[in-house]
């Protein structure tokens, strides 16, 4: 499932006719989709900075946050980005995934991009943030959905990084293949889910 | 190969490629599966050291060593890196094939399983500080298919095993009725015909056991034809028509056989009855009563003779009996039974008048002129019809008889030959027929040295033997010597046996034993019956049994053609047919006597049974048996009997005949 194609790969029509089919027929939820794919096919070929703000944007202002067991009525639920943007609304993870997804499809390089874990200070919760390492010791920004602007990590002492993880390795990587592991599980589940709402 | 060896390789065969099979889809099944937990290992162990190693990872590379070290002494790991996070720059490593002697090398080549990789990031706050990146090692995978390919193998073992259990006992079932045919073609090698009554329940087996069986009853049948044309025509020549009993010519033959022989009794009484006024019987009662009455006392006088004499009627009223071995006392008290048998015959209305026959006797000894005794047999019975006291009379020849009773003499002689195992083997060659200079075999006769130092012939001393009783004594003591006479040498010996030993046990038990003791030597040796004297069938067929165990051959000699007498010759194996001499004498003159040799020999090849020829003394006799295809001769003109044999040498091929 090479999700890291080029935009022509995503097959908008088809994807909305799934989440039609899947989803209901929102109007709501069919704005937000003509929204982000307008946004992926007009950020093409824009900088890598541009693309940030772009799509940190466009998410933090779509999605509005909510908790998944208020959403989803389970305690931790990962949304594929389409159905994020059915919703309208999301938590931490959805936003990051969605921005993962959305960053990578417009051109930027796996490695350049992590997942993180960490750790709200002033909430004291669990949090999970999309970075962003334009050279590999750099230190990285950070695209959170709590603060609506794009911060250099050093800046937010509100969070505490715990983990950060290169999502490459485990969803994409063409040639190889996603393992059946239990730590893969989410993944999997999500891709899976992607794959059914028409996403190659 | 046999059929056992066959099948077990084929088991094993298909127990290897089964094996194998069973293990390559197991590899290549579970290779997938084995690939996916190797790396998700690998990357449970990246993604773990990549949290732990991050508060260390740019203050303490002792404690980064010391954390790598620590997760890969504790698993499966080819090697554990930590790379600089922008470049192949390698911080710290740890590699090295875990020992393990769970599997053997081979197998791992066999198996073949790629190592794993799983990657991670240490991060040092918001920074990315390095990388990790662990393979793990198939070792344990390979451990775990090596654990299940050893546990295959093991069933397939044990299954292949059972096959072969259960595979080899139901061939051995199967092939069960194969050893009977051995048995039974092996049984018609050594020309004993008999059939399979239980016929096998495979139906290949069935067909061919029932083709032998077929070819069995067919050899059968002819020999059965073959034999009962060759009895017609012995009956033909020798027999009376009205009273079945011998007529002249055979009895001609037997007495000069008697007088000539020096292997058997020739000493003993020759009888004659008349009977009285047969020409007034035939006008008073009729032919057919006539005939009647010669036919009673045919009965009386065979009933009488209890198969020890020969009884024939030559012509009309007369009948002659050859009594040898008989003394002079014992031929009183026969004359004297046949008289009161003959009344008894009178007072049933069978005759009327008395006497009914009148009875000469002369006594004969070996040398005597056939003629002579024919004369002197007259002047008894016109002695007999001449006195009133009884109707029989004892014509004495010219010598006058011992004053002394010559019984204490030989008694005393034989005793002590008996005892003191004086008795002498000679030997007399049986050569082949179609090469005289080959020896089948040597026929072993006995003799005696008397008092003076002369040679006796058994024929002089077996009449005293029959009388007091030790004719077994004589066959035990001839087969001891014979056994002592085989172990020095490589010849085959053919050793009479006289028919009282058969019919005591104790002495039989002897024979065996003895024969037992020299099991090697057995196979030398074949034991010849007289044919008139050959016992009932079941004791026959029991002999022919035990002797068969023992290795030991069984002919019958002096054999006259009487097939139907020994039972189911096809079923004995015996070893051969020795013709009585008398049939021999001069068969090259008379068209009869070769006529009806040659049915013998017919019958007798028809089962592969060897016909031998006794005593044939003149080329033209030799010539004419040759012609027939008889096996083997015996007589003067091949060979005298011999205190010595015949060297073994000379009976190579090549020799010429004398």
């Amino acid at each position: 499932m090479g999700l890291c194609g080029l935009a022509s790969a995503w097959d908008f029509s088809l994807i909305a006719r799934r989440a039609e089919q899947l989803y209901g027929t929102q109007s709501a939820g069919r704005e937000n989709l003509d929204a982000w794919q307008q946004l992926l096919r007009e950020h093409g070929s824009a900088s890598e900075q541009e693309k940030l703000q772009a799509v940190n944007r466009f998410f933090n202002l779509r999605l509005r946050f909510r908790d998944d067991i208020e959403l989803w009525h389970v305690r931790d639920y990962w949304a594929t980005p389409v159905e994020a943007l059915y919703k309208g609304a999301g938590d931490c993870e959805d936003f990051a995934i969605a921005k993962y997804f959305s960053l990578r499809h417009l051109g930027v390089p796996s490695d350049k991009l992590h997942v993180t874990y960490v750790k709200a200070r002033a909430l004291n919760q669990a949090h999970m943030v999309l970075t962003y390492y334009p050279h590999p010791r750099a230190t990285p920004l950070v695209l959170d959905n709590l603060i609506d602007a794009i911060e250099p990590a050093n800046r937010r002492t509100d969070l505490v990084p715990v983990y950060a993880f290169n999502a490459e390795g485990l969803w994409s990587g063409s040639g190889r293949q996603v393992g059946d592991s239990k730590h893969l599980s989410r993944w999997q589940d999500l891709l899976r889910k992607m794959h059914a709402e028409g996403f190659p | 190969m046999s059929l056992f060896k066959q099948l077990f390789i084929a088991i094993c065969i298909l127990m290897l490629a089964s094996f194998s099979g069973s293990l390559l889809i197991g590899v290549e099944s579970s290779r997938e599966q084995q690939v996916a937990q190797l790396r998700s290992h690998a990357q449970d162990a990246a993604t773990a050291l990549g949290l732990s190693l991050a508060p260390h990872i740019n203050n303490d590379r002792t404690m980064v060593e010391l954390m790598v070290s620590s997760v890969f002494d504790s698993g499966y790991f080819e090697s554990i890196r930590v790379l600089a996070p922008d470049s192949d720059e390698v911080l710290v490593e740890r590699s090295g094939v875990p020992v393990s002697d769970e599997a053997p090398q081979w197998f791992s080549r066999l198996v073949d399983l790629e190592s794993a990789r799983g990657d991670a990031i240490v991060s040092d706050g918001w920074q990315r500080a390095a990388r990790v990146e662990v393979v793990s090692h198939p070792l344990f995978a390979i451990g775990k298919l090596w654990k299940s390919a050893q546990g295959n193998l093991l069933w397939q073992a044990l299954v292949s095993l059972a096959c072969i259990v259960l595979g080899g006992l139901l061939l051995k079932r199967r092939l069960h009725p194969l050893d009977h045919m051995v048995e039974q073609s092996q049984a018609i090698a050594r020309r004993e015909f008999f059939t399979q009554s239980e016929l096998p329940s495979t139906p290949e087996f069935r067909r061919v056991v029932q083709a032998m069986n077929q070819m069995v009853d067919k050899l059968r049948s002819l020999f059965a034809e073959e034999a009962a044309r060759s009895e017609r025509l012995r009956d033909e020549a020798y027999q009376d028509r009205l009273t079945g009993l011998a007529n002249q010519r055979y009895f001609d033959l037997q007495l000069h056989a008697c007088l000539a022989g020096e292997e058997r009794a020739s000493s003993g009484f020759l009888l004659q009855l008349e009977v009285n006024d047969l020409l007034g019987l035939n006008q008073r009662l009729g032919e057919q009563r006539t005939d009647q009455l010669l036919k009673s006392i045919a009965e009386q006088l065979q009933q009488l003779s209890e198969g020890r004499f020969l009884v024939a009627r030559p012509r009309g009223g007369k009948f002659l009996l050859l009594a040898a071995g008989l003394q002079r006392a014992e031929a009183e008290q026969l004359a004297q039974r046949i008289d009161q048998a003959l009344s008894s015959l009178q007072q049933t209305g069978a005759c009327d008048c008395l006497p009914v026959a009148h009875i000469g006797l002369v006594a004969f000894a070996a040398g005597d002129e056939a003629a002579g005794l024919h004369r002197a047999l007259d002047l008894a019975l016109t002695q007999a019809a001449a006195q009133p006291a009884h109707p029989w009379a004892i014509h004495e020849l010219a010598e006058v008889p011992p004053a002394e009773d010559p019984s204490h003499y030989w008694y005393a002689l034989l005793d002590r030959a008996l005892r003191e195992d004086q008795l002498q083997l000679y030997f007399q060659p049986v050569v082949d027929a179609r090469e005289p200079d080959r020896i089948l075999h040597h026929k072993i006769l006995a003799r005696l040295y008397d008092e003076q130092g002369q040679v006796l012939a058994a024929g002089r001393f077996l009449p005293w033997l029959e009388r007091f009783g030790w004719t077994t004594r004589l066959d035990l003591a001839m087969l001891e010597r014979t056994l002592r006479q085989l172990r020095g040498n490589d010849q085959r010996l053919a050793l009479s046996l006289s028919p009282h030993l058969l019919h005591e046990p104790q002495a039989l038990e002897r024979l065996y034993r003895l024969l037992e003791d020299n099991r090697e030597l057995s196979s030398r040796l074949t034991l010849d019956l007289d044919e008139n004297q050959v016992p009932d069938p079941a004791a026959l067929e029991a002999l022919t049994r035990n002797l068969r165990r023992l290795g030991c051959g069984l002919g019958l000699q002096h054999f006259g053609g009487r097939f139907s007498m020994i039972g189911n010759l096809a079923r004995l194996g015996l070893s051969y047919l020795k013709i009585d001499g008398s049939y021999i004498r001069a068969i090259d003159r008379e068209s009869d006597k070769r006529l009806f040799i040659d049915a013998m020999q017919r019958a007798a090849h028809s089962i592969d049974l060897p016909l031998l020829a006794e005593r044939v003394e003149t080329a033209g006799e030799w010539q004419v048996l040759r012609d027939m295809g008889i096996a083997g001769v015996q007589g003067h003109l091949f060979g005298e009997p011999t205190p010595e044999l015949r060297s073994s040498c000379r009976d190579a091929r090549g020799g010429v005949p004398e």
